[in-house]
């Protein structure tokens, strides 16, 4: 066990032990190795099950929406205590940002902040071990670190060094807050984060004429199936009624057959290109100025979509047009709902 | 229903260079097989049969959809002339083979026929199954989240096939599971008669593939077990991380769900069928806006019982096939294999 995940345990188990939170949110072992998995403990006893490892990817400040979202069983009282949360720094910036829309009031979540090093895409190091014969079973009893420049890699009496671009999740290497911004305690040394933010990869792309880019995206939203995995895991995508699923409505016998006919459906569950177009085009519209590029759809999408292109080309274009940068400041107005007297207007000339 | 349409076994190879060769020659017929997308492995409508892969784990999702599109039209109405309207049924679809599907994915589409033959059938859903035929890839390496022998499946299990290749070597072992599969035996020239040699090659291939599969789980009394689990706490231990998103049902071989709309196009409505998932929270929303399944451990645990357990009280099957993409894919690595595990060794 690491010190990190010694400390996480140790502190969990005396805010359960003191009941000064509901319950708490962090990270175990997955189905295997090179996976680690959300993991929602409610009594001490429980704590041995969290871990911190360089698998940890999922940005757990979901959850807490999600919590909010469930429905209390008949008779159940709201728990007015926090909810305890391990948070990394680039998932604090969805809790600032949450926090600045007033959607997450901060007495309601306890913090465990952690400096990370950087977080192994499951899927490249898979792709790797393959490359290099290394057998699942192999790594059970592994240990894996990622440090400076490399993820290395025990197991056996072997020793495996990678280098960080090539296996840690494409929003780390040049993650500019990799210490927890906001926390109630804060585990392990800082991280010193990165000068700038690399937008090659946006480049390239705005760099093709408008029919190779309009073909590469016909190509990759058609494979969308729409499953919602990057809605749903996605901690700014809040809303309890979503423009994207087919129109619900409560039907008493007060509605009239005028309200039944107005019900707008925005987008049809029919999956087509025009469709899927609209799906992510209306998510990305509603992410602008909110998206801190946590990378979670990315992450979760079983497709292979690479939507980080597109949420890295908000973030560029949302700094570049009005010097704004979503998860930074609580107290800073969210971008949609402000207007300046100096804002950029050329785009909607 | 096609899979009963059992021939005496009959056994032919067929060297790997000459697969080509018989691919082309299923002109008449509209094929899908694998191909490799960027990274991704996926069933493709097949243009040129030199885009296919042979050598893949799986498809990232069931070919499912080959018989059940993700999105269908069921009818068109279009204005006629005064005061009347058209409507029209789609047309026949076409005679259509898959191949290279694992026989997992293929015993999804036989379960998937208990559901559209059975109790009433379905038009769509037999049009296009009558019209496929089904060329399985018995699997030699299994994917670590394959767990097919513990549903009652196997590696090179024929349930759903309609002939049946196995890889040895440099040839593809090949069993004629039914009449519609022998039909596109026809080139003696491309497939071989069978030696001893052969045969050996392709027992231990899937000798070896069960191996790698180790331990089944004993699901034996598992649906009685579950009955008396409805109520029990811990199904709330599995369904907190829960997203409630449609990845695992839309991977899924044997999910078969859907959604009816019309949509209005303006010059044409049309009357459309699309997957749906009872993992989304709409899926039981009812129009007085109650929902008998309000949060997600109400719907974690209605998948698992449906497949475990509801299915097996109506067909006599387990709804799983153990391909393990909904482990593989879930965003937050809930692992199927385990809860079944988990369920079925825990002391009530």
């Amino acid at each position: 066990m690491n010190e990190i995940e010694a400390a996480i345990q140790d502190k969990v188990r005396s805010l359960l032990e003191a009941e000064k939170i509901q319950f708490f949110i962090g990270y175990e072992k997955g189905s295997d190795p090179i996976h680690s998995a959300p993991c929602f403990v409610k009594e001490p006893k429980d704590v041995e099950r969290l871990v911190w490892d360089p698998f940890c990817a999922h940005n757990l400040v979901t959850f807490i929406i999600d919590e909010k979202k469930r429905e209390l069983p008949r008779g159940e009282e709201p728990d007015s205590r926090p909810i305890g949360l391990l948070v990394k720094g680039c998932d604090s910036k969805a809790m600032i940002q949450l926090m600045s829309e007033n959607k997450i009031a901060r007495e309601e979540v306890y913090i465990i902040g952690v400096c990370c090093n950087g977080v192994i895409d499951s899927t490249k190091l898979e792709k790797i071990l393959t490359e290099k014969s290394i057998d699942f079973e192999a790594l059970a009893e592994s240990d894996i670190q990622v440090d400076k420049d490399s993820v290395v890699i025990k197991y056996k009496k072997e020793k495996v060094s990678i280098a960080k671009k090539r296996v840690l999740l494409d929003k780390c290497p040049d993650c500019m807050s990799p210490n927890t911004l906001v926390y109630d305690d804060l585990l392990g040394d800082s991280v010193e984060p990165a000068d700038s933010r690399d937008y090659t990869s946006v480049e390239e792309i705005e760099a093709l004429s408008l029919d190779k880019r309009w073909e590469f995206w016909k190509k990759l939203l058609t494979r969308c199936i729409r499953c919602s995995a990057c809605r749903n895991i996605c901690p700014i995508c809040y809303c309890k009624e979503c423009a994207v699923d087919s129109a619900h409505q409560v039907i008493t016998p007060k509605t009239t057959y005028q309200e039944k006919a107005n019900k707008g459906t925005w987008i049809e569950q029919t999956v087509d290109l025009p469709e899927n177009l609209f799906f992510h085009l209306t998510r990305m519209l509603h992410m602008a100025g909110r998206c801190i590029n946590c990378g979670e759809c990315e992450r979760v999408c079983p497709m292979n979509i690479p939507l980080s292109l597109l949420t890295r080309k908000l973030e560029k274009e949302v700094k570049e047009l009005f010097g704004y940068e979503p998860g930074k400041d609580v107290d800073a107005k969210p971008l949609m709902s402000t207007f300046e007297e100096d804002d950029p207007g050329d785009f909607i000339k | 229903m096609t899979s009963s349409n059992k021939t005496k076994q009959e056994c032919y190879v067929i060297k790997k260079d000459a697969v080509k060769a018989f691919l082309d020659s299923l002109s008449d017929y509209t094929l899908h097989a694998p191909v490799r997308e960027d990274e991704t492995i996926l069933f493709k409508e097949i243009k040129n049969t030199d885009d296919i892969i042979y050598d893949f784990s799986n498809a990232v999702k069931a070919p499912k959809d080959v018989v059940m599109p993700q999105t269908e039209t069921m009818l068109t109405i279009t204005k006629g002339g005064k005061d009347s309207l058209v409507v029209e049924e789609p047309e026949s679809p076409d005679k259509s083979v898959v191949f290279g599907i694992r026989p997992c994915d293929a015993k999804g589409i036989a379960l998937l026929d208990q559901i559209f033959y059975e109790d009433k059938q379905d038009t769509y859903y037999v049009q296009r199954r009558e019209n496929t035929t089904i060329i399985a890839l018995a699997c030699n390496d299994p994917h670590r989240n394959c767990f097919c022998t513990s549903v009652g499946g196997a590696p090179n299990g024929k349930a759903g096939c309609d002939l049946l290749f196995t890889d040895i070597g440099d040839a593809y072992f090949v069993e004629v599971v039914t009449s519609k599969g022998k039909k596109l035996i026809t080139n003696k020239k491309l497939f071989k008669s069978i030696s001893e040699a052969d045969k050996k090659a392709k027992n231990a291939a899937h000798k070896e593939a069960t191996r790698k599969l180790g331990d089944a789980l004993d699901l034996k009394n598992f649906p009685e077990k579950l009955e008396k689990m409805f109520g029990e706490e811990f199904w709330e231990k599995y369904a907190l991380k829960c997203i409630g998103c449609g990845a695992c049902a839309y991977m899924c071989p044997t999910c078969y769900c859907f959604d009816i709309n019309d949509i209005d196009y303006k010059d044409v409505v049309k009357r459309v069928r699309t997957w749906d998932s009872c993992q989304f929270g709409n899926y039981t929303m009812h129009t007085s806006g109650h929902n008998p399944r309000p949060n997600k451990v109400n719907r974690v645990r209605n998948r698992v019982l449906h497949k475990f357990k509801y299915h097996v009280d109506n067909y006599n099957e387990i709804k799983c096939v153990g391909c393990g993409r909904c482990t593989t894919h879930c965003p937050v690595n809930m692992n199927l294999k385990a809860i079944i595990k988990e369920l079925a060794e825990k002391e009530l």
